[in-house]
């Protein structure tokens, strides 16, 4: 079977998955030496780290030589169009939405409001005739959960 | 017995009914859609349930799995396109069926075939849990070491795609698990300066942003994907005695091909319904039909999915060992609610275990009665508009994760955990070995360390316990196979 997987993403993820247990690794020579029982606190992750970076390596020196052999999918004619930048672009407006709640710079319900109707926005493609309807959607779905959150789960939203 | 029926008692009070139905209608709807999933819907579900009592939020989270698997025969049926994994094998017969303009036919049966697999599978769940989880109570910290080793070794050399790969997911997610408190002797670790580490990193919003928002994330790409409209009419949809006693044969061999399948860790409904399918289109005088609308492969295929998941709970309820993802989860859900999945269970808290088991049945029947009665409108759900769908669910997962734990911290980690899920599945990496591994890693190293404090640092009684060494070598087995199925693959 054809593996769709390029191999350069396969080489950069196992990369970054080396790293990280070095990193894991590092850290866990800082633990003190076991006293009471045979492993230690040290044990596992040491031991975990040294597994994942030997399979990543295994999957480095199978990519390798499929890099030059390798050829992304030809585009196929579909009716539906793939948009990956929308979904980075919403991550990030997610990732804003929760940073203004996490510091406190504009309450749940204006921030609920301005983030739904944006990302709404941008899923139905830009397009200025549904806007009232994303609005409606919006000002609806933010109010009625605040209150829900607040009133039924006595949890304070910012 | 009479837990057994003290837990009836329980379910036909109002709320716990109410909130059975609820979950059975909304895993039914949410598993219609493809898309969405069953462990996304029962992944959201669980900040909720944190204000329930924990019967209450088992039998919503059980009424979810039920409705879940059974709904997505539907987008199967009517549109090619398994709402669930579990689906998949139901489309190859289904799917031809509503072109042929049968599609209240497939459906009925899918639906029949569904409650007669669920129901197959709680006699085995009812009457093999209470033994076994007396059995499991003479077990050590070496029998429950190897277990989990099985359960994690089995998933990932059973995953889809790469053995390695699925054992690189299963070491993260045991990773992820490492910051905070040793569960052995209470020594900080690996909290790399931050304060908020050191309570380590919560179940929630691991699961919530591994599953739900990468899955929001990876279907806004996909956004403009529209189904076709398919008609759906309600004649011809209940079965003759005549049609049971036809399918009688598949109906059982399916069940216990399912139930079997569910209780093996790790293995999920999809495979239960692929070896089910593939017996049935193997003893069948015609297999030449099969794939082109053929009704015994809808009953194949539906009985057995839904007969896995009375099989997966048999491991959960009894062992604390989970059958598939939806189970791991299952699991998070009582630790959630401070109780502790395994043998003990029905001991010390009879209520959930035998709540579990009453809710599976129970929620079959109200599965039956809904999809018999609801599903043509139900299969309108097919056509929300995604945009509104997608932003709604992607703005309860940031209040609901907030709401747990009252910290934004954990909403950071859900976000983080989006990015992590999204680039494994982008890359082929499994998600279950890495919940499996994050679930069950701190059970693994406790009794590890638990039995080689008891042997003084042998190893010795991983082979001379029988059960611990049986655990063992199917591990090994299991590994050795996978390595093999794969090598034998590189070389085609």
């Amino acid at each position: 079977m054809k593996n769709q997987v390029s191999p350069k993403s396969e080489i950069i993820l196992c990369v970054s998955l080396i790293i990280f247990s070095s990193i894991v690794y590092y850290f866990a020579l800082e633990l003190p030496d076991p006293e009471y029982e045979p492993l230690g606190s040290a044990a596992l992750p040491k031991a975990l780290s040294v597994i994942m970076s030997v399979l990543s390596l295994i999957v480095i020196f199978r990519a390798i030589p499929r890099i030059k052999n390798y050829k992304s999918e030809p585009k196929i004619n579909t009716e539906v169009i793939s948009r990956p930048k929308l979904s980075i672009i919403i991550f990030i407006i997610t990732l804003i939405f929760i940073g203004v709640l996490d510091f406190n710079i504009l309450g749940f319900l204006p921030s609920g409001i301005l983030y739904m109707t944006l990302v709404g926005y941008l899923m139905t493609h830009r397009d200025l005739k549904r806007l009232p309807y994303v609005v409606c959607f919006s000002v609806i779905l933010t109010v009625s959960s605040f209150y829900i959150f607040t009133k039924f789960f006595y949890i304070d939203l910012p | 017995m009479d837990q057994l029926l003290n837990s009836f008692n329980y379910l036909f009070q109002l709320l716990p009914m109410l909130l059975l139905f609820i979950g059975v209608l909304l895993g039914i709807v949410v598993g219609s859609i493809p898309g969405l999933t069953t462990t996304m819907l029962i992944t959201l579900t669980l900040p909720l349930t944190f204000f329930m009592e924990s019967v209450n939020a088992i039998t919503l989270l059980i009424g979810m799995y039920v409705g879940g698997i059974s709904g997505s025969q539907i987008a199967a049926t009517l549109l090619r396109m398994p709402g669930t994994p579990a689906s998949i094998m139901t489309t190859f017969d289904g799917y031809p069926m509503a072109q042929q303009g049968k599609s209240e036919r497939a459906l009925g049966l899918g639906i029949t075939a569904s409650f007669v697999g669920g129901f197959v599978s709680w006699i085995f769940l009812a009457a093999l849990s209470p033994p076994l989880a007396k059995l499991a109570l003479t077990f050590g910290p070496w029998e429950y070491f190897t277990m989990v080793l099985m359960a994690l070794v089995m998933l990932a050399s059973l995953s889809q795609g790469s053995l390695v790969k699925g054992l690189i997911a299963a070491c993260l997610g045991m990773m992820v698990h490492l910051p905070g408190v040793d569960p052995s002797i209470g020594q900080m670790r690996l909290t790399f300066g931050f304060e908020s580490l050191e309570s380590g990193l919560s179940l929630m919003p691991v699961l919530i942003g591994a599953f739900a928002v990468s899955q929001i994330f990876k279907d806004i790409i996909n956004i403009d994907a529209k189904p076709p409209t398919v008609n759906v009419g309600r004649k011809n949809m209940f079965l003759s005695f005549g049609d049971i006693k036809k399918y009688s044969l598949n109906f059982v061999r399916s069940s216990v091909i399912g139930t079997w399948v569910g209780l093996l860790p790790g293995i999920g409904a999809n495979i239960a319904a692929m070896l089910s399918y593939s017996t049935a289109k193997n003893s069948s005088k015609e297999p030449e039909k099969f794939g082109t609308g053929h009704e015994p492969g809808v009953v194949a295929a539906e009985t057995a999915n839904n007969a896995s998941i009375g099989g997966a709970l048999i491991p959960l309820i009894t062992m604390g060992i989970p059958g598939s993802v939806v189970d791991a989860i299952l699991i998070g859900a009582l630790i959630i609610h401070n109780l502790e999945p395994g043998p003990l269970l029905f001991s010390t808290n009879p209520e959930i275990a035998y709540g579990v088991i009453t809710a599976y049945l129970i929620g079959n029947i109200i599965m039956f009665g809904i999809m018999m009665f609801a599903v043509v409108h139900i299969a309108k759900v097919l056509y929300v508009p995604r945009a509104y769908l997608l932003s709604a669910i992607l703005m309860f997962c940031v209040i609901g994760i907030f709401a747990v734990g009252n910290s934004f911290f954990d909403v950071w980690v859900m976000m983080v955990f989006g990015a992590v899920g999204f680039i494994m599945e982008r890359t082929k990496m499994p998600l279950g070995p890495f919940v499996i591994g994050f679930v069950l890693s701190p059970i693994a190293e406790a009794q590890l360390r638990s039995g080689l404090m008891s042997t003084e640092g042998s190893i010795e009684p991983l082979f001379t316990r029988p059960f611990a060494a049986t655990f063992l070598a199917i591990s090994v087995l299991s590994l050795t196979w996978a390595m093999y199925s794969e090598w034998k693959k590189s070389k085609v």
